[in-house]
């Protein structure tokens, strides 16, 4: 199967759509959950919009991906996926401000690059 | 980060998060697998998966590992900054890769290539983790 444009663009957008994902979960997180106490506050802290929209962007990510198989290998997919790791630790350190040692920028390349050779068949 | 820097309760939240997300993917892939053989329509693929016990028992425990892990990881959140707790998700692959090669119902193979990224994966996560990196206050994240 041979991958083109439209397929590594199905790609970036399952990385933008599970990134977006992942850094609105946080939000939703520190603004609703973190002061929940019981289960009747966590049951609603999880129905704030940013975990919402954090479920629609994951879902539509993974419709995306099943088309993105259906067109390509899983093994030649899963490597450009796995650099999501990056994109997240990108929206970590510049809109969450979160401070990111060398280490763990470091650490991160190595797991996305252990991750790249897991999919290998 | 040691665990005197993270609630344990958040510690303990990423780890079943990271097992219930990786028993989600065998047990799907699983009963996708126990559905192999049914040819046909999207429909009677469907009825089958329904009516088969194997595996609609199968899936439906995989989605219920899933909507677990998903709670964990969100409860797990609000004591872990993401840059370190999204990274931790790298270890799930591992086990899926463990419980695939050794839950004689997927049966995949062992492979070199797939091993060595094993120990890259464990390389990093122990990277990730290293001392200097604290938990999240609610001073430095969140706040943009």
């Amino acid at each position: 199967m041979e991958a083109g444009l439209i397929e590594y663009g199905l790609i970036a957008l399952v990385v933008a759509l599970t990134s977006s994902g992942q850094v609105l979960q946080k939000l939703g997180a520190d603004r609703g959950l973190k002061n929940a106490h019981g289960t009747a506050a966590i049951l609603r802290a999880l129905f704030r919009w940013e975990i919402i929209l954090s479920g629609v962007c994951l879902a539509s990510a993974v419709v995306i991906w099943l088309a993105v198989l259906y067109r390509m290998d899983v093994s030649k997919a899963f490597p450009f996926i796995s650099s999501g790791f990056i994109v997240v630790l990108l929206a970590a350190r510049f809109y969450l401000r979160e401070a990111i040692s060398w280490r763990r920028w470091i650490g991160v390349l190595f797991i996305v690059a252990g991750i790249s050779l897991l999919s290998q068949s | 980060m040691r665990a005197t820097d993270t609630p344990r309760r958040a510690i303990m939240l990423l780890a079943c998060s990271v097992v219930l997300s990786a028993c989600a993917q065998l047990l799907m892939k699983a009963g996708m697998l126990a559905l192999h053989g049914t040819g046909g329509s999207l429909m009677q693929l469907l009825q089958a998966a329904i009516q088969d016990i194997a595996v609609s028992g199968l899936i439906g425990a995989g989605l219920l590992c899933y909507a677990l892990s998903m709670l964990a990881w969100l409860l797990a959140l609000t004591g872990y900054r993401l840059s370190i707790a999204y990274p931790m998700l790298g270890i799930s692959y591992v086990l899926v890769y463990l419980g695939a090669v050794f839950w004689d119902r997927i049966g995949e193979p062992f492979t070199l290539l797939r091993s060595a990224g094993i120990v890259l994966v464990l390389i990093g996560v122990v990277l990730v983790n290293h001392r200097d990196n604290g938990m999240n206050d609610s001073t430095d994240s969140g706040e943009s």
